[in-house]
């Protein structure tokens, strides 16, 4: 019992003191599991289009409950375009049967990945639900930010950050902005 | 006789100022926005590097409770109004740290047969406090939110024995520096959330007395709506041990204790602007306090935040 709560507060501490996350540069070869169990690799899943854009869930977050009006006109629009949309769940309680019935729920056009682990998200550095990045076709991250910068009271002037990401890529630019702050709630990963 | 300016005001203001303040943050926060900040008028959400708010509160005295623990109602014709606006501000340090400050601005009116009504009040005591997050709530499934609290509380106000106005109308402070120190648990459970906060106050000497170790524990629940509002639910219940004189001698029957039941609201205008609104109540039940005045209170708070 001893030894465990000093395990514990150790990790506390570290935790406490750890830096920021670290954040790669190119999707990692980790397992996500899709609907009815099957497995999918998240650098192929990248491969399989000009851009993917990967946006971490959490089925509490009102931030992330704010934005999927946006992100399915995005997905509409730039679907034809060749771009995929995906949602990531990471969290610790995430299954199968939840992404599922939260995909059908709230009428997502993609489904909800699960992240066994956490090891996409740790590897991105995604925190926060509505954490969002662009990879392109060798897996190379793009952009890694929020959807825009409104948190949940979507403003008409707010700044399309994700928008601005896949009109640069898409038209062989860089992104204006590479890398913005996601307002999201905290993934629950442990 | 005027009831004394409770000595668990600014503890109550204390720990709902330090019970609240440290979820957000840009690197850890909990899993949902609101429940914290129902709780406490001043609390930075999620993503917020920094507030201020303003806190206007009213109340009015019902009584007392004796040193037996017995309620006692106000006799009939005295009657005691008070009201304290509030200003305040929260700024992140560190990654998981933040600071506050707190300027409470503080009027009694009281009215007795025998000397009418007087009203009167000033500056009350401005309370710096400190959170440290070693795990924000909802972070983990399985580790609720663990906060370290510390605190101050200067003796800005008029403590009653310098009051000179009738009926102390301008007491508004106990006149001791406050060293407060506490722990926070927290934790998230989809769109709830609970809260356990304890805090000890030790005061320093005034007027040749100084006022016993003051513990507070403050329990509360709350629930996120969808769009950002909550509600919240919390108990507070403080207690003090006896004064001691200069000399280290107990003063018999200081010793005081109170019990507090909140109920909170918070409905945000924008994500930078919130209004919260809270009704409190020392419910007027023998047992639940000693040697203590007992009021019902309403307060409602403006607040803007920058991330």
């Amino acid at each position: 019992m001893v030894v465990r709560a000093a395990r514990l507060a150790c990790a506390c501490a570290l935790l406490s003191c750890a830096g920021p996350a670290p954040r790669a540069a190119e999707v990692p070869r980790v397992p996500l599991a899709g609907p009815g169990g099957q497995s999918l690799d998240a650098r192929a899943l990248a491969a399989g289009a000009p851009l993917t854009v990967l946006t971490f869930f959490s089925p509490d977050c009102d931030c992330l409950v704010a934005h999927e009006a946006r992100l399915r006109a995005l997905a509409g629009e730039y679907g034809p375009r060749g771009v995929r949309f995906f949602m990531i769940d990471s969290e610790v309680g995430g299954s199968l049967e939840r992404d599922a019935i939260e995909a059908a729920r709230r009428g997502y056009r993609s489904p909800i990945l699960l992240d066994r682990g956490a090891r996409l998200a740790d590897a991105l550095g995604a925190r926060f639900a509505a954490f969002t990045v662009v990879v392109d076709s060798t897996g190379r991250v793009r952009y890694r930010g929020g959807i825009d910068d409104d948190r949940m009271h979507l403003r008409d002037d707010a700044r399309p950050y994700l928008r601005d990401a896949l009109d640069d890529l898409l038209g062989g630019r860089e992104p204006r902005v590479a890398e913005t702050e996601a307002l999201g709630c905290a993934l629950q990963k442990w | 006789m005027p009831s004394p300016r409770s000595t668990f005001r600014s503890a109550a203001a204390l720990v709902l100022a330090l019970a609240a303040w440290g979820c957000p943050s840009r690197a850890w926060a909990q899993a949902c926005c609101a429940g914290g900040s129902a709780v406490t008028p001043a609390r930075l959400e999620m993503h917020e590097d920094a507030l201020v708010g303003a806190q206007l509160r009213a109340s009015s005295a019902l009584g007392s409770y004796d040193t037996g623990g017995r309620f006692v109602a106000s006799p009939p014709g005295d009657t005691e109004v008070d009201f304290e606006e509030d200003i305040f501000g929260a700024m992140r340090f560190l990654r998981r740290g933040q600071a506050a400050l707190l300027v409470p601005l503080v009027e009694t009116r009281r009215r007795t047969p025998q000397d009418g009504a007087h009203l009167g009040g000033g500056l009350g005591d401005v309370n710096l406090s400190a959170r440290y997050d070693f795990v924000a709530a909802g972070e983990s499934r399985y580790l609720p939110g663990v906060a370290l609290l510390v605190g101050a509380t200067l003796p800005t106000g008029t403590p009653a024995d310098s009051a000179t106005a009738p009926l102390a109308v301008d007491a508004t402070g106990i006149g001791a520096w406050q060293l407060q120190a506490g722990l926070a648990l927290e934790q998230t459970y989809g769109r709830w959330l609970v809260n356990a906060t304890g805090i000890v106050a030790k005061r320093t000497a005034r007027f040749g007395e100084t006022l016993g170790t003051q513990g507070t524990f403050l329990v509360a629940g709350a629930y996120s709506f969808e769009g950002g509002g909550a509600l919240a639910l919390s108990g507070s219940y403080a207690f003090e041990g006896d004064a001691t004189t200069g000399s280290g001698a107990d003063v018999p029957a200081s010793s005081k204790r109170v019990t507090a039941v909140t109920v909170s609201g918070l409905w945000p205008l924008a994500d930078a602007w919130r209004v919260l609104g809270a009704l409190s109540l020392d419910p007027p039940i023998d047992s639940l306090g000693s040697n203590q005045p007992t009021a019902g209170a309403l307060s409602f708070t403006m607040i803007r935040s920058w991330w």
